[in-house]
């Protein structure tokens, strides 16, 4: 059966070709220049690129600050999506639709008000100021930046498991005598860890690449506050495309790296969830 | 549900996740507005109606509306193509489309340099014939394109595969033509995620930053669109210009966010 009905809807060569045509153009040929550029660069010139002290510096800044902004984002994302689908209150439709908000709002209007908002005259900065603190150009201006752009994404993956959590075994265990700690621990968590770490792997990837929100707010000193992506944008701009090139080469393997392992963790969860 | 659902816990809670999302979320965007109007109402406009922002807005419009219909049109291919058909390869189709969500944007803008700049492959056919790609419009669109790329495929497919391909099967062996299916079977099913598809696509193109300012070259009238004038504004200390730029991608954020919603609830 699947066999004679294999293309019996009409269309199949129409949009094969321009899916084809679509992919090649769009997303193959720019990708294949990529690797054979990076090709070119032969190896020890590659290894040099990816590992001079500066660049080193850079991979630091950007995965510090993409794993203190998926912890923090995580367990803000876990609170509002509690908060979201738990609670009734006065604002709860307002709440649910400002999460959108990071999603649209472009990366440059976000880095602008962002730097402005935190730097030392601005309405929250000079709030800390008297603590010693300082947010605006610093690395905490990244990790600022880089809440904001991931914002609805841990919340986006647990709402949807959290209402459809039946949450009657939670109450049982409630009536005869559980700990709220304990049901939460050995009840809620299990349920929600997918979610949880799909959540925390994608804000921690879009975290390593953005670029937008972060550079007004970085300060972008190079060994402190300079992330990869931008030193790649600097590479671009001084005509050293073969050093961008490296980067970009070593920045894609570690993500796809990255989200390999984040899949192969959750389907093993999902897995042991049965 | 007792679970934390004490009032002092609830409120607890709640107070949180409000001053979370004030600070980080509520503040940043009023303070756009505030600033934005700062030097007053005349300001406000004379910079909004200015000849930069103008051409600026236009080149943004473009650059989105060609990612719209890119995306329509590709989207629905695709998704036509992976839902109705077995072919060998189609994971790997499937990873290609994703591919660009997975990207930084800088990254973006870097490979269509390699390809069209000053040493990429396909540089000297088009300096034969005299059309520059980097640095001018084109490389807008085809990095505005990249970025929005998956969009509505990605809506599409899931609903087009649990909807089922029997339905166009059936009419196909009753001698429906390809565009009978299409507009009379396929399309109503697909419409909403085609609809929520290019609503995301139209807040991502507008508002695309890194990977455009890779392939601009920042010309003044030519190459600027709305995220790259807010950056020059902003370098060039004139805050409240970059601020009240900034109003116009904001209003048009939030027209998507409610679009969106509007969407969702249909």
């Amino acid at each position: 059966m699947q066999q004679t009905s294999k293309r019996l809807i009409p269309g199949y060569y129409f949009s094969l070709v321009i899916t084809l045509l679509g992919v090649s153009l769009i997303v193959l040929l720019p990708f294949a220049a990529l690797v054979i550029s990076g090709w070119q660069v032969g190896a020890q010139q590659f290894w040099q690129e990816a590992t001079n002290s500066r660049v080193l510096a850079s991979y630091l800044v950007s995965i510090k600050g993409a794993l203190v902004a998926a912890i923090i984002n995580t367990g803000f994302g876990l609170l509002l999506a509690w908060v979201l689908t738990q609670y009734e209150f006065p604002g709860k439709w307002l709440l649910d639709s400002l999460l959108d908000l990071p999603f649209a709002l472009p990366t440059a209007v976000a880095g602008i008000a962002l730097a402005y908002l935190f730097s030392d005259q601005g309405w929250l900065g000079r709030l800390v100021v008297p603590l010693g603190w300082k947010i605006s150009y610093t690395f905490n201006g990244i990790v600022i930046a880089m809440i904001f752009v991931t914002l609805p994404f841990v919340v986006r993956e647990i709402q949807p498991v959290l209402e459809q959590l039946d949450f009657s075994v939670q109450e049982a265990a409630y009536t005869l005598g559980g700990g709220t700690s304990t049901i939460l621990r050995r009840l809620v968590l299990p349920e929600i860890l997918p979610a949880l770490v799909s959540g925390f792997g994608l804000v921690f990837a879009r975290c390593l690449g953005e670029y937008g929100s972060i550079v007004f707010i970085a300060g972008n000193q190079p060994y402190h506050t300079e992330i990869t992506p931008l030193l790649i944008m600097f590479k671009l701009e001084a005509h050293d495309y073969s050093g961008a090139t490296v980067l970009a080469l070593v920045m894609l393997l570690f993500s796809f790296t990255f989200s390999f392992i984040i899949h192969s963790w959750q389907r093993w969860l999902l897995q042991r969830k049965g | 549900m007792q679970l934390l659902q004490t009032k002092p816990i609830k409120w607890l809670l709640l107070v949180l996740a409000w001053l979370f999302i004030g600070i980080v979320l509520v503040l940043p965007v009023g303070l756009v507005l505030v600033q934005a109007f700062a030097s007053g109402w005349h300001t406000y406009l004379t910079t909004i109606s200015s000849l930069v922002t103008l051409q600026a807005i236009n080149l943004t419009v473009t650059a989105t509306l060609i990612s719209i219909v890119f995306n329509l049109v590709f989207g629905v291919s695709a998704a036509w193509l992976i839902a109705f058909y077995d072919f060998p390869g189609k994971r790997l189709l499937n990873a290609l489309i994703d591919l660009p969500f997975s990207v930084s944007p800088v990254i973006a803008g870097l490979i269509f340099i390699l390809t069209f700049g000053r040493g990429g492959w396909l540089a000297p056919l088009f300096s034969a014939i005299h059309v520059q790609i980097v640095f001018a419009p084109p490389a807008i669109f085809l990095t505005t394109v990249f970025v929005t790329f998956p969009f509505v495929a990605r809506e599409v497919i899931p609903v087009l595969e649990a909807k089922g391909r029997e339905e166009e099967q059936t009419a196909a062996l009753l001698g429906a033509s390809f565009s009978q299916i299409l507009w009379q079977i396929t399309f109503p099913a697909i419409k909403a995620p085609v609809a929520g598809g290019l609503v995301l696509a139209t807040a991502r193109a507008l508002g695309e930053f890194g990977a455009v300012a890779v392939v601009s070259g920042n010309i003044q009238g030519k190459t600027l669109t709305l995220s790259l004038l807010v950056q020059n504004l902003y370098n060039d200390f004139k805050f409240n210009e970059a601020f009240a730029v900034a109003t116009i991608l904001l209003g048009s954020t939030i027209l998507v966010v409610l679009l969106k919603q509007r969407l969702l609830k249909n």
